[in-house]
């Protein structure tokens, strides 16, 4: 009798009994040393963000919520807020749909040297930051630049790359379409190795073509990863810092700053510690914000 | 291998596989293109990375002789190394573990605690700079050590989110029977889970280990002795003057760092047509 | 018999006076066992470099006290010294500290006071370095080398255009012969960015004025300082005139215009003539001189400075003797700064060493001129001006937001000092 009433118990894991321990042991390493290291500096900062510091120890002076009301009007704080939305809003796109393109193309055994192809795309990876922004400016450089070169064989008149405020962005996102596109390609094949192939066989014979397999199993199957992707691209391109940096030095006027880089500024460069602490919980929830919409919108869509 | 769309593939004419092969070789080119300059960059000498010239005219080897005389790259090679492999080994186990846990279980504050632990992703790392150099200078004391550089990062919640939305793809009619067969928790996940979702931990693997070895920012504040240094941190010290960058040094010095990560990539490459091996959807 | 005992007198005299001599330099070069210690110090790679030259003499000095080297880059410098200061520990003895960021570590407390130390090299060193090394009346550090900026340019393109270079006293005499040169060779006359421009030039111009972003009281004084208006006056016309090169300094496109002889003239200080002629454009040896900073009518100063560091003892260092033992061997000797100086070409703060024949050596590179005595002249006339305050990094980045606007047509001319001052008033607090 204990027996039956056993096996039926395992076989509905979520129910509560004796395996309530379990999550909680799965995730505790994770979360003790989260809670060490994550949890101290989150407090210190949010502290923080109500007091001016200049970083002498003990020194700092509690200022209410003034450093919150500064950074309403701070416009080149929203303004790196706003470089970053259009910098993502330029980039992510093409660079998903390349990503997965390239990732369906080279999973099929239909080309040759497979193994070599994704390799290659998945090189910028490899290749540091610093020789990639060097490259590239010399790629976007005036005149003599190659991409003004090669645009002129198609007789388009030189593009000023680095020197205009909105084709600036364009070149960023260019950088960041060449850097991530093949860390797409990669996170997509896994999930595409996943997919079982009864599925897409059962399908097949039940006479879909190759492009309703596709839309009608693979994406759906893909939705976890792309929903993952559209989160930690949102906020890496947020937190983007080496590229903007060494490619356009956050220029010209401000217009490729990101908010790391403007908090890092006001925190390193002028040592106003505390409202850089405000600028990151204003831009934290701004970003949470963005987030938990965009969660709700896929869930309400996927009832 | 799993996830192919058609099985017949004399169906794509031949114009059709000529313009994939032209799209993706076209990619790989525009991938291509800087790595291949970093490489002949790494053979020129100073005044030629900055000349027009593509290809150089006098290739040497004088920077890389003078980045293994001039610092002690064997030493921070070596040291890279051991940080990357130790932090890579026990992140992915900690995140798979983890991510295990919120992707298969319902418990009390699961939520809550997931997106406590992804809203923590938002906040950028400058923030937390100053608390957290204290926390390892007065309170640790593992300032000039590897600790710091391995220990906070095995908690990544980038990483865990990354192998619960994997996990979420292992269809639980597979922790079920493995249940009904008497198998307990751990068992589930080590010889059930693990291996359906290996693709997903060799890809979290190589991107711990880039993010390892390539990281700059952290290392450069707590390791202190050049011994101890990582690779980019003894290149980044070779700065000459403010302003002045040795650039033919640093291509040297970027060539190095790229060889172990093609080797880890190459390497890891086979573990994503581990496809499904240990059951699959019992039909 | 007088003579004899003279030539007695004289012997013994001589060999008292030798004797005498003898005894006194050996006890001015006895070594100093007392103090003690192992001091650590913090620099880039170059002046760790040059400070090395000098090692051997300071062990004789000072047998006891040990030196050990960090080399990292500026940027990481500043940032962890920031960091160690922020946790109380965890720095150097000693730090090397450029001119533009020295105000801002003495304002928060972070480096050792020096005054009573530094007393008798008030006089020795260029006076203006001094300003940046001090904060409410006290002194934090001791002036290394200096960047007295003078006008580099190319002999032949000059000639080509049939311009002398003697005749470029003014700025407006520069702007005139800068249309010439570019009529008459199609060579611009300076690399000067305009979307990705760093401010710099415009300092070096109120510097060389005797102004600097706000007067002695702390007020901004951008809006209200003819001497302001003029320095934007000046960029303004050559960017309207398409006289400058639009490159951004230190990128490979500006070595190139350097190298092969795009630009008619560098006003730069004296680092970029050892930069030039050893990595950036060796091959134009012969085809450089070097002049005086053209004026503004009224202002009597041909020159400006551009960098330059000190070193800083700080505040939590444990050794501060032997810190301050090193950094006064080093620094404060005429023969140390000169080895050094020949060995990086780090340009002394330390007047005493422009005696040496080094300064009078005629140099092929710049065409046998003895361009070192140019900038030997120059920085005894650079005027004081308070440019590198302890808030200098944002007023730089303000003031330079909008000159990128100016550059790129999205402000007026009229506008840009007042909105550069509000908004920096606005961030600062100043008034």
């Amino acid at each position: 009798m204990t027996e039956t009433v056993t096996i039926r118990k395992r076989a509905q894991p979520k129910k509560r009994g004796s395996w309530s321990v379990y999550p909680y042991l799965f995730i505790a390493p994770f979360f003790v040393l989260f809670c060490v290291f994550g949890i101290y500096p989150i407090l210190f900062s949010i502290v923080l963000s109500f007091q001016e510091w200049n970083g002498a120890p003990g020194a700092q002076q509690f200022v209410g919520l003034d450093n919150y009301t500064q950074l309403l009007r701070d416009n080149l704080f929203w303004e790196s807020m706003f470089n970053t939305v259009t910098i993502f809003v330029m980039h992510f796109p093409i660079m998903m749909v390349a990503g997965l393109g390239l990732a369906v193309i080279l999973n099929q055994n239909l080309l040759r040297f497979q193994g070599l192809w994704r390799a290659l795309i998945f090189l910028p990876q490899l290749t540091s930051m610093v020789a990639a922004g060097i490259t590239f400016r010399l790629i976007f450089e005036g005149q003599s630049g190659i991409a003004n070169r090669l645009i002129g064989y198609f007789g388009i008149s030189p593009v000023p790359w680095l020197d205009d405020v909105w084709w600036a962005r364009v070149a960023i996102s260019i950088l960041l379409v060449w850097a991530w596109t093949g860390y797409q390609m990669v996170l997509f094949l896994a999930a595409l190795q996943n997919i079982p192939p009864e599925l897409n066989e059962a399908a097949m014979v039940d006479g879909a073509n190759r492009w309703q397999v596709f839309w009608k199993i693979t994406l759906p199957f893909l939705r976890p990863v792309m929903i993952f992707m559209l989160t930690v691209s949102v906020i890496g391109t947020f937190a983007l810092y080496t590229e903007p940096t060494i490619l356009t030095g956050g220029g010209p006027i401000h217009s490729t700053t990101t908010p790391t880089m403007e908090i890092s500024g006001q925190a390193f460069a002028n040592l106003k510690y505390g409202y850089a602490a405000s600028l990151s919980y204003a831009y934290f929830a701004v970003v949470v914000v963005a987030t938990v919409l965009q969660n709700r919108l896929t869930a309400w869509r996927r009832s | 291998m799993t996830g192919k769309i058609s099985g017949d593939n004399s169906a794509v004419s031949r114009a059709n596989k000529a313009l994939l092969y032209v799209i993706v070789i076209g990619f790989c080119a525009f991938t291509t293109f800087p790595f291949v300059w970093m490489l002949l960059a790494s053979v020129k000498p100073l005044e030629e990375i900055f000349g027009r010239n593509f290809l150089p005219i006098n290739p040497t080897f004088e920077n890389f002789k003078n980045l293994f005389t001039q610092m002690n790259a064997l030493r921070a090679f070596f040291n890279s190394a051991l940080i990357a492999v130790t932090s890579t080994v026990l992140s992915v186990l900690f995140c798979s573990l983890g991510g295990f846990g919120f992707s298969k279980y319902n418990f009390k504050g699961k939520t809550f605690l997931f997106s406590l632990m992804i809203g923590t992703m938002t906040i950028p790392f400058v923030v937390g700079l100053v608390p957290t150099f204290i926390m390892m200078r007065n309170w640790f004391h593992w300032i000039d050590t590897p600790l710091p550089l391995i220990v906070p990062g095995l908690a990544n919640a980038f990483g865990i989110y990354f192998m619960r939305q994997y996990m979420d793809g292992v269809p639980n009619e597979l922790l079920e029977a493995a249940r009904i067969d008497g198998a307990g928790e751990p068992t589930i996940f080590w010889r059930v889970v693990t291996p359906v979702v290996v693709p997903a931990m060799a890809s979290l693997g190589i991107i711990f280990f880039m993010a390892s070895w390539n990281n700059f920012l952290f290392p450069s504040i707590v390791l202190r002795s050049p011994d101890n240094f990582t690779l980019p941190v003894m290149i980044a010290s070779l700065q000459g003057s403010a302003g002045r960058t040795p650039y033919d040094l640093m291509m040297a010095g970027s060539v190095l760092s790229v060889i172990p990560m093609l080797l880890v990539f190459f390497g890891l490459q086979r573990y994503f047509y581990a496809g499904i091996t240990a059951g699959g959807v019992k039909g | 018999m007088k003579n004899r005992t003279k030539l007695i007198a004289t012997t013994t005299l001589t060999a008292l006076a030798a004797g005498t001599l003898a005894f006194v330099s050996q006890a001015q070069n006895a070594a100093n066992t007392d103090i003690k210690g192992e001091i650590t110090l913090w620099a880039w790679k170059d002046p760790i470099n040059a400070l090395k030259v000098v090692d051997d003499e300071f062990s004789k000095a000072f047998p006891n006290v040990k030196i050990k080297y960090v080399q990292k880059s500026a940027g990481d410098v500043y940032t962890q010294l920031k960091l160690a200061f922020s946790a109380g520990t965890g720095g150097p003895d000693i730090s090397l500290i450029e001119d533009s960021n020295l105000a801002q570590y003495a304002s928060i407390g972070a480096l050792a006071d020096v005054t009573a130390k530094v007393k008798p090299y008030l006089k020795k060193m260029n006076a203006y370095k001094w300003t940046a090394a001090t904060f409410k009346n006290r002194y934090y550090s001791m002036p290394w080398d200096s960047g007295p900026v003078a006008m580099y340019y190319r002999r032949d393109v000059f000639a080509k255009a049939g311009v002398d270079p003697a005749s470029l006293k003014t700025w407006d005499a520069y702007l005139k012969a800068a249309k010439t040169i570019k009529d008459k060779t199609g060579v611009k006359m300076l690399p000067l960015s305009k979307a990705r421009n760093d401010g710099r030039f415009f300092e070096t111009l109120l510097w060389q004025q005797g102004a600097g972003y706000v007067n002695k009281a702390g007020a901004v004084i951008l809006d209200k300082d003819a001497r302001a208006k003029r320095a934007l006056d000046l960029i303004a016309n050559l960017w309207t005139g398409d006289l400058n090169q639009d490159l951004e300094n230190w990128t490979d496109p500006w070595y190139k215009a350097i190298a092969e002889g795009e630009v008619a003239t560098l006003p730069m200080a004296v680092w970029m003539g050892g930069f030039m002629k050893s990595w950036i454009a060796p091959k134009t040896s012969g085809q450089w001189g070097v002049l005086p900073l053209p004026t503004f009518s009224g202002s009597r100063s041909r020159a400006s400075n551009d960098g330059g560091s000190h070193l800083a003892i700080l505040e939590q260092s444990q050794n501060k003797e032997a810190a301050w033992a090193y950094i006064q061997f080093h620094l404060g000797r005429a023969d140390s700064q000169l080895a050094m100086f020949k060995a990086s070409d780090l340009f002394p703060s330390l007047e005493s060493t422009y005696s040496d024949p080094i300064f009078n050596e005629a140099d092929p590179y710049f065409g046998g001129q003895k361009y070192r005595q140019i900038f030997a002249d120059a920085v005894k006339t650079v005027p004081t001006a308070t440019v590198y305050t302890e808030d200098y990094a944002e007023i730089n980045k303000l003031l330079s937001l909008e000159l990128q606007k100016l550059a790129l047509g999205k402000q007026a001319l009229k506008d840009v000092l007042s909105n550069a001052a509000k908004a920096i008033r606005d961030r600062t607090r100043r008034p």
